[in-house]
């Protein structure tokens, strides 16, 4: 099937080296390899790039334009002579225009050219510096991962400790564990009236926590094996988004009504304190944790543990996101925060990123949300300065997300 | 005759330094024959002072009887040349690519710009150009060279004693290397350099010319017995002559000597280095002797009678004591790395190439092991290869030859028109850049004009790109009823019926009409304008008494159509199209280590990029770490280009097919500068003027055969016959990237069969079909 007119080729010399090529790769691993990296030439691209080149070209060829006579080829003989001589007076009375038009093209097409080679090289260091950025984020996802496992190594080694306390206690500290989150079911009905009154709509409330769907999508959590878990779902507005969005979710709450109002309209909820669900979850077992306007109510221990949990049922990749009241904003922190009279405390957001960051979780990060508007906003025109100054304290976001990854 | 014009920055007869010495040697020899000679220099006195001064005085001396014009030289910033050169001098020799410009941001125009310079000796060039005959410039690196040449270009020839070093990936060196009229080297790896980092556009203006040696007939009777105390006659040794400097590799072979002799105790075998330099050697190395600079005479001595000479350096663009030794019929090492020398051994048979230090310490031994008569037979190998281009008598009848100092034989223009015609002017329907047919119609018009006719070119459809080179067709305005007339037929125009009705004598050349049925689903507009062409093609056949095809294809395809004996008139595919700079991005992209698999044309289903993506995964998934370029214009919208990128998808070939598009002639040259193989599997080819392209850059082509393709290729590339089995193509195409041997072979078939279609050899074709005409 080859063939060549070429007198030093032997094509039945050649067929065999080819069948022997042939033998050999077959008779080698079959695997493919891959080129990297890839290719990252755009189909079009390197032909604007050339354009510019290739138009700059033709402008240097013109650069000297008026400085001398052309060939005139077409014309032959005697014609020739006068037609140059023309010409020539020509270009020499032109003079007074075409130098400086001249001086004028060389320092443009130099300038041009500077352009061109210092895009160039631009380009060249852009390129390094997105592969060094590759590289970082490598290293960077395998930091995370590593943080991770230590985290769970110190889990596991406090766990025996404690393990190891109580057998040489004897067992004794069995009773004195902490009081359970659980308010008095008694007050269920109270709160649900206070939520109603002081909370907002539902229809606000769902307003507001739109914002988060798109965070809970880019995570790939509210699918098959990766459901979302929303903690303290109260009256289920985030429960009745995820239900819309086709996303799977799943609530939990202490209060007997709200549960109640929600399994009415058709959610998953159980009636359940937070970390003694979580506690009872296996590890790597959801896509997402999500709790608004909980944290706030938990004491610094149960916090941390909640944190810890969370690290360790996520499934990696899995999102936990915690919405509270933003204390920056004096009007919240100084008085609206308490209206609830079952809040602790305010809760300073970079002591919580710290916090989840320390406890095992990447890519840790605040969201500031709805922030007063319109009128509540004190009017700039009369003090400018002494408007703004207020209204940053006074009327910046009122709530704070804090959001975070498992590596 | 008018003299020549030696241009170089320093000039005397006592400076150092191989291009001030060659100057020297040149300028005296040319003048000894009896040609008119003037030196051009600066009054700068030599390379090692201060290149800002002017020491001597400006204005016209003679040397020797030698007339030498000195010119003052600019003020510089040396401090900022310092900066742009120790910036260029940090890049890492390996990380220099032919086409890609290590002196970034700017330092190349700092570099050239605060070089020694002269513009009194420019203003002269400019002023002067016409009494002089030619210029001869030398070497390629300093400011007075880079500024000056482009002044009298046409009339320059440049000696670049050229070496492998940052400073020739100069943009500034490259554009004088295209702009000069013709190039002189020292030695057939400087042309092979120049070739590699220049592309095949510079091929034929140059010439090796050679460096001339004083012949060493010498009588040993004469010679001294004893050289700083070492009896010559009673020791076996190794010379090493030359210069020091970290880039000779003195060091490296001192160590290699260290190591042999570790390995042979007993060894009687020595090693004498000699040449200036402040480094010393083997003061405290047991065998090693030193000696620092010595006389000619001593030089003399300890070449007639050493065993062999070692040139282990990797920077030569030629070396004289090569030569010299080979005078002396001793055999000579050199570094396999270095392309002058290696080249030169290697073309000689006169000694052996090693590279590593496990090479030249192997060298000593085998050395020690052979008996007078082998060094004897292959010094005398030597001795003929200088002979031939080194003996100054010889070179200087090259000098001679290239720069047309013989008596001069006339070539007047328009003498040796064929016809009583005046006038043949062409026509054709679209005019485009990057066009074969466009740039067939601009050379014919060359050779047209050269004949002696007044020639243009007229055109339909004119791309804004090339308005200098074709003007519009207006209902025949400018073409004058007797004016001969060609008419280029490819695809159906508005001009069938002007050249039907055009009285004048006329010709029609045919580059066949594509197949409307090969495009019709992608583009039915374009099949409609083609079946028009085929159409017309039978209603020109009566008007038409001169015809060619650009192949004996499509000539049979114009008998068919009821032309008479149509001529082959092939298409011309020059290198010197290629003597533009290559796109510096694509060449810095393609050069990654991968092997680049190149196709050039359309994406149209005739041409079958579809087998040939197939193929390509076969290949890829045999070997990895490939690239497939596709170049040629497509719409993404079209079917094709969405079938192939399809296709490419399935194969996971995502990033190893470059769908490259229409490009600028800059880019298509730096796509065959970094090809490794061009693979056609291509069903319609009228011509294929790629395939001979490909050649023309030393690309192995591998092509199916079919249409044009085995007539255009002839013993050029390897052909097959079947597509069935993409495996066996695969392990082929394998071969001839990767195989030496297979490559090198079809590689020399290929330099045969490109020069059939250069337009001296395609002239007299020419010459028949225009005197068809009956003017």
């Amino acid at each position: 099937m080859l063939e060549t007119k070429n007198p030093e080729i032997d094509i039945a010399d050649l067929l065999e080296k080819v069948g022997a090529e042939l033998k050999h790769q077959q008779t080698k691993s079959t695997g493919t390899q891959k080129n990297t990296p890839q290719d990252e030439l755009q189909i079009n691209d390197p032909y604007a790039w050339n354009q510019l080149r290739e138009t700059l070209k033709m402008a240097e060829l013109n650069v000297d334009a008026g400085a001398e006579v052309t060939s005139m080829l077409h014309y032959r003989g005697i014609v020739r002579k006068i037609a140059r001589l023309l010409g020539k007076v020509t270009v020499f009375l032109g003079r007074v225009i075409t130098i400086p038009q001249r001086n004028f093209n060389a320092s443009i097409l130099h300038s041009q050219r500077i352009i061109l080679d210092g895009l160039r090289d631009m380009n060249r260091n852009t390129a390094q510096l997105e592969r060094e950025m590759e590289r970082i984020k490598e290293k960077s996802a395998l930091i995370d991962y590593l943080k991770t496992s230590v985290i769970t190594q110190e889990r596991r080694v406090s766990i025996l400790l404690e393990e190891l306390r109580r057998q040489v206690d004897g067992g004794e500290s069995s009773n004195t564990s902490k009081p359970e989150l659980r308010g008095p079911g008694i007050l269920d009905p109270l709160y649900l009236a206070f939520e109603n009154q002081f909370r907002g709509t539902r229809e606000e409330i769902r307003q507001r926590l739109l914002e988060y769907v798109p965070l809970v999508r880019e995570s790939g959590a509210g699918v098959e094996g990766r459901e979302l878990l929303d903690i303290g779902c109260g009256r289920g507005e985030w429960l009745e988004i995820m239900h819309d969005e086709g996303l799977l979710a799943k609530g939990l709450d202490l209060n007997h009504v709200l549960v109640q109002d929600c399994l009415d309209r058709g959610f998953i909820v159980e009636e359940n304190d937070a970390l003694s669900y979580l506690r009872s979850l296996p590890d790597n077992s959801l896509g997402a944790i999500t709790s608004f306007h909980l944290i706030e109510h938990l004491s610094f221990d149960d916090r941390v543990a909640l944190f810890d949990e969370s690290v360790r049922v996520l499934k990696s990749g899995g999102i936990a996101l915690f919405e509270t009241p933003n204390p920056r904003n004096l009007l919240v922190g100084g008085c609206n925060f308490w209206a609830d009279p079952t809040h602790l405390r305010p809760l300073y957001p970079e002591t919580h990123q710290f916090l989840m960051e320390y406890r095992g979780f990447c890519r840790v990060e605040l969201l500031y949300l709805h922030p007063h508007e319109g009128e509540q906003r004190l009017p700039e025109e009369e003090a400018p300065q002494l408007a703004a100054r207020l209204n940053e304290v006074l009327s910046c976001a009122r709530d704070y997300t804090i959001v975070g990854y498992k590596a | 005759m008018k003299p020549v014009g030696v241009v170089i920055p320093w000039f005397g007869r006592d400076l150092k330094g191989g291009a001030e010495q060659l100057a020297w040697q040149v300028s005296n020899r040319l003048a000894g024959r009896g040609h008119g000679v003037e030196v051009l220099t600066t009054c700068c006195a030599s390379f090692l002072e201060d290149w800002s001064t002017n020491h001597l005085p400006a204005g016209v001396e003679t040397l020797d009887g030698l007339v030498v014009r000195r010119f003052k030289v600019d003020k510089r910033n040396g401090e900022l040349f310092n900066q742009a050169n120790t910036h260029a001098l940090s890049v890492p020799a390996e990380s220099l690519r032919p086409g890609s410009n290590p002196f970034t941001f700017g330092t190349g125009d700092l570099f050239v710009a605060e070089n020694i310079n002269s513009q009194a000796l420019e203003r002269y060039l400019k002023r002067h150009k016409k009494k002089y005959h030619a210029f001869i410039f030398l070497p390629y690196l300093y400011g007075v060279i880079l500024n000056g040449l482009p002044l009298v270009a046409d009339k320059a020839w440049l000696q670049p004693c050229l070496h492998d070093e940052v400073y020739a990936y100069l943009p500034a060196v490259e554009h004088i290397m295209r702009s000069c009229r013709g190039l002189l080297y020292n030695s057939l790896g400087e042309e092979r350099l120049a070739l590699n980092l220049f592309g095949p556009g510079i091929g034929r203006k140059g010439h090796v010319v050679g460096v001339g040696v004083e012949s060493l007939d010498l009588d040993p009777g004469a010679l001294p017995a004893k050289v700083a105390d070492i009896e010559l006659e009673n020791t076996k040794y190794v010379l090493c002559l030359g210069r020091r400097d970290p880039t000779k590799n003195t060091a490296m072979l001192v160590t290699a000597y260290q190591k042999y002799r570790a390995a042979h105790p007993k060894t009687k075998m020595e090693l004498i280095l000699a040449g200036p330099g402040e480094e010393r050697f083997g003061l405290s190395v047991p065998g090693v002797h030193d000696l620092g600079l010595v006389s000619e005479t001593d030089k003399e001595a300890l070449l007639a009678r050493c065993r062999a000479l070692f040139q282990p350096s990797r920077n030569e663009s030629y070396s004289r004591v090569i030569m010299e030794a080979w005078f002396c019929n001793r055999p000579v090492a050199a570094h396999g790395a270095c392309l002058a020398t290696a080249m030169a051994v290697g073309a000689a048979g006169g000694g052996w190439l090693a590279e590593s230090l496990d090479d030249w310490a192997g060298l000593f031994h085998r050395l020690e092991q052979a008996d007078d008569l082998q060094l004897l037979e292959l010094g005398k190998k030597g001795r003929e290869y200088a002979r031939r281009y080194a003996e100054w008598d010889a070179v200087i009848d090259r000098y001679e030859d290239v720069l047309g100092l013989k008596a001069a034989e006339k070539t007047g223009r328009g003498a040796t028109r064929p016809t009583a015609l005046r006038t043949i002017h062409q026509l054709t329907p679209g005019f485009a850049y990057g066009d074969a047919i466009s740039n067939q119609a601009i050379m014919i018009r060359g050779l047209l004009r050269d004949m002696g006719y007044r020639s243009e070119i007229f055109t339909e459809h004119l791309d804004p790109l090339m308005t200098h080179e074709a003007r519009l067709f207006k209902d025949g305005k400018g073409i004058k009823e007797n004016a001969g007339l060609i008419y280029h037929h490819s695809i159906g125009s508005g001009l069938t019926d002007f050249v039907i009705n055009h009285p004048g004598p006329k010709s029609l050349i045919y580059h066949n009409v594509t197949p409307p049925d090969l495009v019709r689903d992608a583009d039915p507009e374009l099949a409609r304008i083609l079946e028009q062409g085929l159409h017309d093609l039978g209603r020109l056949a009566p008007h038409f008494s001169v015809s060619a095809g650009d192949s004996q294809f499509n000539s049979r395809d114009l008998e068919e159509n009821g032309f008479s004996n149509p001529f082959v008139l092939p298409i011309f595919v020059a290198p010197e199209k290629w003597n533009i700079q290559a796109d510096p991005n694509m060449m810095m992209r393609l050069h990654d280590g991968r092997d680049n698999i190149l196709f050039v044309g359309r994406l149209v289903a005739n041409k079958c990029q579809h087998d040939l993506i197939e193929a390509f995964a076969a290949y890829h998934s045999m070997y990895g770490n490939c690239r497939l370029i596709l170049v040629g214009g497509f719409i993404e919208e079209e079917s094709y280009y969405q079938r192939l990128a399809e296709l490419v998808r399935q194969h996971g070939l995502e990033g190893d097919v470059l769908f490259a598009g229409k490009v600028p002639d800059s880019t298509l040259h730096a796509c065959y500068r970094c090809a490794h193989l061009y693979w056609s599997m291509s069903e319609h080819e009228g011509f294929g003027v790629p395939l001979i392209e490909a050649m023309w850059f030393d690309v192995p082509v591998l092509a199916y055969k079919s249409s044009a393709v085995p007539e255009t290729m002839d013993e050029g590339g390897l052909l097959f016959t079947d597509k069935q089995d993409f495996g066996q193509l695969a392990a082929a195409a394998r071969l001839l990237i990767h195989d030496p041997e297979v490559k090198d072979k079809i590689i020399s078939g290929q330099h045969r069969r490109r020069n059939d279609f250069l337009p001296e050899a395609i002239g007299p074709q020419l010459e028949a079909l225009v005197r068809g005409m009956n003017g």
